[in-house]
């Protein structure tokens, strides 16, 4: 049977998801995805031609809220958790290359 | 060898709504202090989950419907997945398969722009770059994440820089008549990314097609115009000295040097980005009536196209004066509320004149908006009255509606106190003429011989008069007084 | 001597407002029994102590001063580590949020804190309830009460763990593919998975927001029911929380009879894997309810089998997407003195994402990538519906389904956890409940061999909790399996 997935593609995903894998990751994780992978081969014995794919289970339909200002959290709290801040801005690598 | 440039234009527009697109946070973020209209939705905190605004939904849909697009029914939100510090939650919530609005169009001139799509998103923060402690350094302000964004994006019908801004500019005062956007390209309420390639006929007529090039961080009108024109030179001689056409995958992002004047590569590859767009499961799909969006078509005002051919038809403008007024929204709003208070068929292009005269040199001058200004319909009227009747010239007409900005300003007392109304009474005209026929024999016979040379008659008139006499009756007062002589 | 930790909450609420306990009485006697038997048992990511026993003077005050408490007063409440507690460290059992400090609180924990319950701590899960068996949590593995070697199931099982030994009143958890009622299963306590959209998910780290359902476990369906009441119901903060009313579950206990009751045996829960002593049970429990005027009527849903594959394509794409918020930036655990965005991205998470987070987050990447999206996305997406439409059809027949909840009783820590796809094939008997939104209560029913607990769930159409609330009430009125306590 044909390969799901191959090294490369599961390196170009872990970039993608931004997921730094060790090569001890990549070797345990390759077997474990490709299983899962070939599992869901079970879905192709069902004809699902005249199916809609149903991605809202609710069936609730125009939840909004009204255009209202409510407090928003304190500067202070807000950016209790970042990892750095300076004057009230978050600090973050920086993205322009040099 | 016949070179076209194919442009296609995506313009990001920020809703003025009170507050964010799926949080209640205060949407305004120009001047605010950094990080102080947040909260866990638009910081995207663990466990925080989106609940859309109503209203700027409402407004996308009117937008589409005011560029002629159809309304989808029935909507739904996506994500759209992408590592970014000023995308806090690693998506962006956005429409792909069943945007709020498809398939419109504008016409600029002759010219047919077809829309392929008005879709509902969320703003992202803003980043600025600075050098701290000599290291340089990203910081975001997350005021602007989550801020309602709707994207218009034109099929690739634009054959010009001229054009496109011309389709920016009209783009502008549709969403500015709409009441949903400032749509201010310098202060980033308004974004432009126009995507540009060549179509090149060469001489042995063969077809070819130049790489698709986006370029982003356009901050003005004419930036647009320049960047485009730029791209086309550019575009045209990388083509000649390499012979690179367009692939599915050599789509490239070059960035706007506002300095000098030039595109600069910024991304190479854009066909290898994934975003792996999914329906977004939070947010349950919305669905509009028929009668909810005819409601919102009604609540559409006039917009510049028809409010011109009005102004043409109804009330005699010019085209050029037409065109100016309906070009500014707020311009029509002062323009309409003044020719309210009267019903004369002549006042409106009376009032015309005066806006597009001296109320514009006006505001230009103290750099001010017109809606900013006092512009009493009343005095308007007073002033219109008074020149029916031939008793103030055009000159004080002009410099009066200047100074009645101010409240306190008088029009009638202020022309009695100066002395400035016109001499129209016929008795007291015939009285200066006979006393200019009687000085000036020689120009009487000679007007006799041509009568074009009665204005230097008219003219003497005037001096005696003091300048107050009425030209116009002047004029058919000494005509008269010389072929018929006085009673 | 009356032990306190033994009482539900009712008894506890009555012995309060009658002034014959108080409420710090009442939180020692469970901060004591924490103390005991935690290090064993290994329920807790964080003990709320000091904060339990200033909420519990706050409240004997409260008494003392003749003010009116809520109907939770008396009741010590331990929340599985992904409800966010605004001021009190959330972890999601993963090292990522290690020190977070959440900004606010979910919806139905502040519900149940305005009702006067006081939060004795927060409980173990899998990394971001990804699992089931708490093996997969950042920190450390629960053990099982009824036998330390073996698990309690998960990915809620902190919260089974701690309720089973009796270290609380009630606790929450999360159920977004068993991991309510697999634990209740195997620690032998009663749990319910409301409808989808029932509870607010506000608050609570997403796995997959499709399928997410917050939900408690309690000493009996009748504390369940008032738990369960207080925490439902439409939140402005959650576009996909229901706006159906909320029954007063507590007040139908008795509306449904066991006479006259429509119980679904569908014939597919009975075959894949499954342990012989546990499908004797559960078919000795329908015999049960047969004796007692039920009729059971034998169903088929076929496509059953679909179910883990559906889930485990769906659940990973929601989870890739759910998990990208995790960079280090505006909270959690991250890389320092990286200058280079795109490493500085790659090292936070691939440093301190566990390895189901990423083996998930992988999955679910390659489902919605360009290419596979109407493979695995669009394909399991239309078969979700099959299966919400089987059970839609079912429910023209039948008022309840009855299953088993897990295919074994609890099994060896470390048995499974090197074989992911092992571990997803036993979630067989709990995924469709989500796949489709249903609500189910699980519930014990006896024991194997071994005296390790087997429960089976009932599973009720949309917003039929309180028909669930009810039967489970009337079952365990007529038994004692839900008194049965471990020996610890």
């Amino acid at each position: 049977m044909q390969q799901k997935i191959s090294l490369v593609e599961l390196q170009h995903l872990s970039k993608l998801a931004r997921l730094k894998l060790t090569s001890l990751e990549e070797q345990t994780y390759l077997p474990q995805i490709e299983s899962v992978l070939e599992y869901m081969d079970i879905l192709n014995e069902t004809d699902t031609t005249s199916i809609e794919p149903l991605t809202q289970i609710t069936g609730l339909k125009n939840i909004t809220r009204n255009d209202e200002i409510k407090p928003s959290l304190d500067r202070s709290n807000a950016l209790s958790s970042a990892s750095k801040t300076t004057n009230g801005f978050v600090v973050v690598p920086n993205t322009i290359k040099k | 060898m016949k070179v076209t440039p194919i442009i296609g234009l995506e313009a990001h527009v920020e809703l003025k709504t009170l507050s964010k697109m799926f949080c209640s946070c205060d949407a305004s973020h120009f001047h605010a202090q950094p990080n102080t209209h947040t909260c866990p939705v638009c910081l995207g905190l663990p466990g925080a989950l989106p609940v859309p605004n109503y209203t700027a939904c409402e407004w996308n849909i009117k937008l589409g419907l005011a560029l002629n697009c159809s309304i989808n029914k029935y909507s739904f939100f996506e994500r759209k997945n992408y590592f970014y510090p000023d995308l806090p939650k690693g998506y962006q919530i956005t429409q792909l398969q069943a945007p709020f609005a498809i398939n419109g169009y504008l016409d600029i001139d002759s010219e047919h722009i077809r829309i392929n799509r008005a879709h509902m998103e969320e703003d992202t923060g803003k980043s600025q770059h600075t050098v701290v402690d000599m290291q340089d350094m990203t910081l975001i302000d997350f005021n602007r994440s989550g801020v309602p964004l709707v994207e218009i994006v034109s099929e690739p019908d634009i054959r010009g820089s001229a054009v496109a801004k011309k389709y920016l500019i009209k783009l502008q005062q549709i969403i500015r008549y709409l009441g949903i956007s400032d749509a201010d390209i310098e202060k980033g309420s308004m974004r432009c990314e126009p995507t540009i390639n060549l179509e090149i006929i060469t001489n042995n007529g063969q077809t070819i097609y130049t790489p698709l090039v986006e370029i982003k961080n356009v901050a003005s009108l004419s930036g647009v115009e320049m960047a485009i024109e730029y791209e086309i030179k550019r575009q045209l001689l990388e083509w000649q000295k390499s012979g690179i056409i367009k692939t599915k995958t050599n789509k490239t992002t070059r960035g706007w040097d506002a300095n000098k004047l030039q595109t600069f590569l910024q991304r190479e590859k854009e066909g290898s980005a994934d975003y792996r767009y999914f329906p977004e499961p939070d947010i349950p799909p919305l669905e509009f009536t028929d009668e909810q969006i005819t409601k919102i078509k009604q609540s559409i005002p006039e917009l510049p196209d028809a409010k011109k051919q009005r102004y043409i038809k109804d009330f005699s403008l010019s085209d050029y004066d037409a065109t100016t007024i309906t070009n500014d929204f707020e311009t029509t709003q002062v323009f309409e509320n003044i020719i309210n208070i009267s019903k004369d068929i002549k006042f409106p292009k009376f009032v015309a004149n005066l806006i597009l005269g001296p109320v514009k040199t006006y505001v230009n001058e103290k750099q001010l908006n017109i809606s900013e200004i006092n512009l009493d319909p009343s005095k308007f009227a007073i002033l219109f009255d008074q020149t029916e009747k031939g008793s103030i010239s055009m000159t004080i007409v002009k410099q009066f509606i200047i100074e009645a900005i101010d409240p306190k300003f008088d029009i009638m007392a202020t022309l009695q106190s100066r002395g400035l109304f016109q001499v129209s009474n016929v008795s007291e005209l015939e009285e200066f003429a006979k006393q200019v026929i009687d000085a000036n024999p020689q120009a009487v016979k000679d007007y006799q011989k041509n009568p074009n040379s009665l204005g230097f008659l008219i003219g003497q008139l005037m001096k005696i008069s003091g300048g107050a006499a009425n030209p116009k009756l002047a004029r058919e007062i000494l005509e008269k007084v010389i072929t018929k002589g006085l009673k | 001597m009356l032990d306190i930790t033994t009482l539900t909450i009712s008894d506890c609420h009555d012995l309060l407002v009658n002034k014959k306990i108080t409420a710090v009485e009442i939180v020692t006697s469970y901060l004591d029994r924490i103390r005991k038997y935690d290090p064993e048992i290994k329920a807790f990511i964080t003990v709320t102590n000091d904060l339990a026993l200033a909420s519990a003077r706050v409240l004997d005050k409260k008494i003392a001063s003749g003010q009116p408490v809520g109907q939770l007063a008396g009741s010590v409440m331990a929340v599985k580590d992904i409800f966010l507690t605004a001021g009190i460290e959330t972890t999601s059992g993963s090292q990522l949020l290690k020190g977070y400090i959440p900004q606010y609180s979910s919806t139905v924990y502040q519900r149940l804190l305005d009702e006067d319950a006081i939060l004795v701590g927060k409980t173990n899960t899998d990394t971001f309830a990804f699992g089931g068996s708490t093996e997969n949590s950042g920190y450390f593995t629960t053990h099982n009460p009824w036998n330390t070697d073996l698990v309690p199931g998960g990915s809620s099982g902190g919260s089974a763990a701690a309720l089973s030994a009796s270290l609380c009143t009630f606790s929450l958890g999360t159920d977004t593919g068993g991991s309510i009622r697999q634990p209740a299963s195997l620690c032998g306590i009663t749990g319910i998975k409301p409808t989808y959209g029932r509870n607010s998910r506000y608050g609570i780290t997403a796995m997959a927001s499709s399928f997410d359902c917050p939900g408690a476990f309690a000493k009996n369906a009748a504390d369940l029911a008032l738990v369960t009441k207080i925490m439902a119901g439409a939140d402005i903060h959650d576009a996909t929380s229901s706006p159906v009313t909320v029954a007063d579950y507590s007040q139908e206990l008795n509306a449904q009879t066991l006479s006259g009751l429509k119980i679904g045996l569908p014939k597919e829960y009975f075959g894949m894997g499954i342990d012989d002593e546990v499908k004797q049970r559960i078919l000795d429990t329908a015999e049960f309810f047969k004796k007692n005027g039920a009729e059971i009527i034998d169903i088929s849903l076929p496509n059953t089998k679909l179910g883990i594959a559906v889930y485990y394509i769906l659940v990973p794409s929601e989870i890739s997407s759910n998990m990208a918020r995790y960079d280090g930036i505006r909270f959690g655990q991250s890389q320092k003195g990286i200058d280079d965005l795109l490493q500085y991205y790659l090292d936070t998470r691939g440093e301190f994402m566990e390895p189901e987070i990423k083996r998930r987050v992988l999955i679910g990447t390659y489902a919605l990538s360009s290419g596979y999206y109407d493979a695995y996305y669009t394909k399991a997406s239309k078969v979700r519906m099959i299966i919400k439409n089987e059970f839609i059809d079912a429910y023209k027949k039948v008022d309840v389904i009855l299953t088993p909840v897990s295919p074994t009783t609890a099994w060896p820590i470390g048995e499974k956890s090197n074989d992911p796809l092992a571990m997803y094939l036993s979630d067989v008997f709990t995924v469709c409940v989500n796949v489709a939104g249903l609500p189910s209560i699980a519930l014990p029913c006896g024991f194997d061999s071994k005296n390790l607990p087997i429960g089976f769930q009932l599973i009720g159409n949309y917003f039929e909790e309180s028909k669930l609330f009810s039967i489970a009430h009337q079952y365990q009125k007529l038994t004692n399996y839900h008194l049965q306590a471990p020996k610890i």
